[in-house]
């Protein structure tokens, strides 16, 4: 008979909890060293979706971790622990990437050149780290690249106008700005009204398909409309880093598909997408896991919550419970890459998580899920998490999971490293995490003034940390129309990102988008068809005759009336406004596309046998100065231009 | 046709070693009749090509003979007389004059009451992305099973679609190229200018070749993205005007099953091994009779090029082609239509595929209670497993869920 894992519990006590006796099944073999045998060393491991940086001990050259016991330090190298782990297990996996990447690394410190020719500095000067490794203040210069830099990693890019206003004001103000929340009456009726049907009453299109919402139905929204509404304010919002922050929740920690809402609780959906937004407005993260902790699609649907009992014979569903702590909260291994948690943990965390349900209700006449807390499925009793570690804690039900969880010091460096990976570069150390964590536990987490230390670090201007991060396929949408402010038809952009694999409030898996499969080489040609197919095949005099919308006005009047008026002025001009720096050989083939027409009339019979041939026609920003019609040929450039400087690896890069 | 893999196992699970065997190559989900992919020489260049007949093909794509078929079907059905008979009980639409020689070679299968299982629907959109994806639930996101045979390939070509991007062939690690053209990889065309879009291509590869050397992984990733991509465009375009021996017709429809003609022919060079084609407009509520005839007119012109094709190249043994539909029709409205039904019929042809009436056609019984036949007797990811496995050599297991772990065989390949 197999006994319900918590009954098993309670049979052992917490007396063999020791991080890698968990999945093994005798200890690995250690040996007492002294410290000064032991050498730190960094190794970037990738393990799944997540890489990660861990500090590891070295003795003699030999990868493996240390522990203190008893006033000894034992050193177990991963060799000995691979031995005693179970085959297959997630520990064994780990414990063999820090091997193989260790080995190097213990070589390199066990065989470091003597500290003679350059001593270290005193104990009282500890060394500067580099500045893509600070977050200390940025004290340079801040222009249009900097701004930049800034609205692509807190914004999904910029329009011009905040561009400049960003130049002209500095970056602390910029900061300000971005970290203070401004009401927007327009996206207030807007998302709505798009969320209950996909439509704006406003747009011209809607006719009979536009209705009015039923306020006495909470289920009356579109899973389409929920999407469409999410990107429209992600373009149109005036508080961008509030729709970044949210996306980022909604990606790097805990990750929900809309599709795993049935039609009688898609009021869940918008439950979920209030929640992600109340904790990116107010950055309290330790409520947001409190409200992740009671949300139905979320936990209730999703994770399962909702079929995890309590009750002698059960055995609760796991699903919440892992998820809450490996994505939410601390991770699955600490810094020196021992796991965090165990089993055990986990199954004692998701009794205290039971005691939910969702049940069919009738409201004003409409059937709709709601969820429930009901006292009877709740396991009763005390359950023991984090046992035999300093954080050891007694706990009950699932606000007492949440402080003790939050008491670990693993959930400040877990949310400092996603931050670094997402919002600075990819190159946080141990020591850089740690800096950041400490910065997340004194402000209370409390995510604002977190963010207002990253976004004026010298980490996120450090010439290393410049394209060092992969943008998503909404990073490119959003960023091109606000660059362009092209007036992209707010019911194309589900398609779009559904085409481009980031429908949003559908990622794939729990661990949310990986931006490496959607920047993937199957995956560009969609980008490069989307910029085809809803940018440049959208006719240039529609463009002007129906939204007041020109090329000519966005890229080139102001050149013109400047006095630039070749090819490379406006190739400068849009890169720059794109933010793609570009090699010398670029910018002249470029120049080449703008000045030189490829023509396939009348060939081959007139081109030497040739299917084309290129005609040669100066591009100038006057547009008298094209015989052809400026209108036509002139934008015609600057539009394959925009696509040709899109398409690049560049572009692909903030 | 030699000894295939099924034959092999059932020859080995006969002796002494056949248990352990089993044992060792079957995977975990009790799927014992298949075992791990054996290297048989000649399956390195065989492709499976799944057509879709979009919206929901009428069960007359493969009419039934007996009379209270006919009864319920008054004004559209079809008997011996004027449709193409398999044998006494069921035949083959009467546009689909390609198959004629083929059911005379013995080779096209046809499998009654095929669908998605237990969870299938009357929806479309449901029931597509059921055939499309095989959930095993009625919720969750994943990945399509084109995708996850797709990722079982090497091939960067190993998996194409020719009709556009879908649940079927979104995800995995390498999911199938969505080509609509032989010379673009599918990139969309520029519309109104085809000079802009031939300018755009030729700047564009020396733009990707000339940009700047990464300086850190993550920009090497996708610098390497682009330039793979960038060369795959040019290889696949050297075949974007290969000659073949036969000429397709005119139509869109005969444009793709000429491109993937084209890719077969190309062999190991591209390495293509699945290829998915879908033709719209099988939603018959009214006028079945002439709509369907018209759409399978289209389908047969493009299926009796490509199978003359594949002949001429020798490549006809390489081939299996079969269909999918995410659901077949009622019996006959009012409005000479017909409306969403269930399970339908399914036919798999080519040089090596063992023909005949693989399941048995719907009885008078099963007719006769419901507007719609609610029986079933298979799911088209026991057929297309058998394909994976016996035609292609690959593990089934990869590519479809546990659903497919009590299947039967259906004796197809």
């Amino acid at each position: 008979m197999k006994l319900p894992t918590h009954f098993l519990i309670l049979l052992l006590g917490t007396a063999l909890i020791a991080p890698l006796s968990l999945a093994a099944t005798r200890a690995a073999k250690s040996i007492v060293v002294s410290p000064d045998d032991i050498k730190k060393a960094s190794v970037n491991v990738k393990i799944g979706k997540k890489a990660k940086l861990y500090e590891i001990s070295c003795y003699r050259g030999t990868p493996g971790s240390t522990q203190r016991k008893s006033s000894k330090l034992y050193f177990t190298s991963y060799k000995n622990q691979e031995k005693v782990l179970v085959k297959g297990s997630a520990q064994l996996i780990k414990v063999k990437a820090l091997r193989k990447a260790g080995g190097p690394a213990c070589r390199d410190a066990s065989g470091a050149p003597s500290p003679q020719p350059n001593p270290p500095p005193s104990p009282t000067e500890p060394p500067k780290p580099e500045d893509h490794a600070s977050l200390e203040k940025y004290d340079g210069p801040f222009g249009l690249a900097e701004a930049q830099i800034l609205y692509n990693r807190f914004g999904f890019g910029a329009t011009p106008a905040q561009l400049q206003l960003a130049v002209n004001t500095g970056m602390d103000a910029t900061v300000e700005r971005l970290l203070s929340f401004i009401p927007e009456p327009d996206l207030a009726w807007q998302l709505p009204d798009i969320s209950c049907d996909g439509w704006l009453y406003t747009d011209p299109a809607a006719g009979v398909n536009n209705r009015n919402c039923n306020q006495n139905n909470p289920n009356d929204m579109s899973r389409f409309g929920l999407r469409t509404s999410l990107a429209h304010q992600f373009i149109y919002s005036q508080n961008p880093f509030l729709q970044r922050f949210a996306f980022f929740l909604m990606d790097e920690r805990l990750s929900v598909s809309h599709l795993a809402a049935r039609d009688c609780e898609r009021h869940a959906i918008k439950s979920y997408i209030d929640n992600v937004f109340k904790a990116a407005i107010t950055g309290d993260y330790k409520q947001y896991m409190r409200d992740m902790n009671k949300d139905h699609l979320l936990h209730l649907r999703s994770l399962d919550g909702a079929t995890n009992r309590g009750g002698v014979s059960a055995n609760p569903n796991e699903n919440y419970a892992r998820e809450f702590w490996e994505l939410g909260t601390v991770g699955p291994t600490g810094l020196n890459g021992l796991p965090v948690y165990s089993d055990i943990d986990i199954a004692q965390s998701a009794l205290a998580l039971t005691g939910w349900n969702i049940t069919d209700t009738n409201i004003n006449g409409n059937n709709v899920c709601v969820a429930s807390w009901v006292p009877s499925f709740h396991s009763g009793g005390t359950k023991i998490i984090f046992g035999g570690t300093p954080y050891q804690s007694a706990i009950t039900n699932d606000e007492e999971l949440l402080e003790a969880t939050f008491r670990h010091p693993r959930v400040a460096e877990d949310l400092a490293e996603d931050i670094w990976n997402e919002f600075l570069n990819p190159f946080a150390g141990a020591n850089e995490v740690q800096s950041l964590a400490n910065i997340i536990r004194s402000s209370g987490y409390n995510l604002l003034p977190v963010f207002r230390r990253v976004m004026t670090s010298k980490a996120l201007y450090a010439q290393r940390s410049r394209n060092s991060i992969i943008k998503h396929p909404v990073d490119m949408l959003v960023g091109y129309v606000k660059t362009t402010g092209f007036p992209l038809y707010y019911r194309r952009t589900d398609e779009i990102l559904s085409r481009l694999e980031q429908q949003l409030l559908n990622p794939p898996t729990v661990f949310g988008w990986n931006t490496k499969y959607l920047s993937g080489e199957q995956l560009q040609v969609e980008w490069w068809n989307v910029l085809v197919g809803y940018f440049m095949n959208v006719s240039i005099v529609d463009l002007k005759d129906d939204y007041g919308w020109s090329y000519y006005d966005r890229f080139i009047a102001d050149l013109h009336a400047s006095g630039k008026r070749t090819a490379g002025d406006v190739i400068d001009r849009v890169a720059s406004d794109f933010g793609i720096k570009l090699e010398p050989a670029q910018r002249a083939e470029l120049e080449q596309m703008m000045n030189y027409y490829l023509s396939s009339w009348d060939c081959p019979a007139n081109c030497n046998g040739m299917p084309y041939r290129m005609e040669r026609n100066l591009f100038d920003t006057d547009p008298s100065a094209d015989e052809s019609g400026y209108e036509w040929n002139g934008q015609r450039r600057i539009r394959l231009l925009i696509t040709a400087l899109l398409e690049l690896p560049q572009a692909r890069m903030k | 046709m030699g000894t295939n893999r099924r034959d092999f196992l059932k020859l080995i699970t006969a002796g002494t070693c056949g248990a352990a065997i089993h044992n060792t190559l079957s995977p975990a989900t009790g799927f014992l009749a298949y075992a791990d992919p054996l290297n048989i020489a000649g399956v390195a260049d065989r492709v499976f090509v799944l057509f879709n007949f979009s919206g929901g093909v009428s069960y007359n794509l493969c009419p039934v003979y007996h009379g209270t078929y006919r009864d319920r079907n008054r004004n559209i059905s079809y008997g011996p007389e004027n449709s193409i008979p398999i044998n006494g009980e069921q035949g083959v639409h009467p546009s689909l004059t390609a198959l004629q020689p083929i059911i005379s070679e013995g080779r096209l299968a046809v499998l009654n009451l095929i669908g998605a299982g237990p969870y299938h629907s009357r929806s479309h959109d449901e029931a597509t992305i059921q055939w499309h994806v095989q959930k095993s639930s009625s919720t969750g996101a994943q990945e399509g099973w084109g995708a996850r045979l797709s990722s079982q390939l090497q091939s960067a070509f190993g998996g194409v679609s020719l009709s556009g991007s879908n649940s079927l062939v979104r995800g995995g690690t390498n999911p199938p190229r969505v080509i609509s053209s032989l010379s673009s990889l599918g990139e969309t065309p520029i519309l109104w200018d085809n000079d802009d879009a031939l300018q755009l291509q030729m700047v564009r590869t020396n733009l990707v070749a000339q940009s700047p050397a990464a300086q850190n992984a993550a920009e090497e990733h996708v610098r390497a993205s682009t330039l793979k991509l960038q060369s795959n465009i040019e290889l696949l375009r050297q075949y974007a005007n290969m000659a073949l021996p036969v000429v397709f017709p005119n139509t869109g429809l005969g444009g793709k099953f000429r491109d993937a003609a084209r890719l077969i022919a190309a062999g190991p060079a591209l390495g293509v091994k699945f290829i998915y084609i879908e033709q719209g407009g099988y939603d018959t509520h009214s006028d079945e009779r002439n709509r369907l005839t018209q759409n399978l007119n289209e389908f047969n012109g493009a299926l009796n090029a490509f199978i003359l094709c594949m002949k001429s190249l020798g490549r006809w043994n390489d081939v299996v082609i079969a269909n999918m539909s995410e659901f077949t029709r009622t019996m006959e409205n009012s409005s000479f239509g017909t409306d969403h039904g269930l399970a339908g019929p399914q036919m798999v042809l080519g040089g090596l595929v063992k023909g005949g009436i693989k399941t048995s056609v719907p009885t008078a019984q099963e007719i006769g209670t419901n507007e719609f036949i609610r029986a079933s007797r298979g799911t088209f990811a026991q057929v297309f497993a058998e394909i994976v496995y016996e035609f292609l050599g690959f593990d089934p297991n990869l590519v479809f869920n546990g659903d497919i772990a009590a299947s039967p065989y259906f004796d197809v390949i």
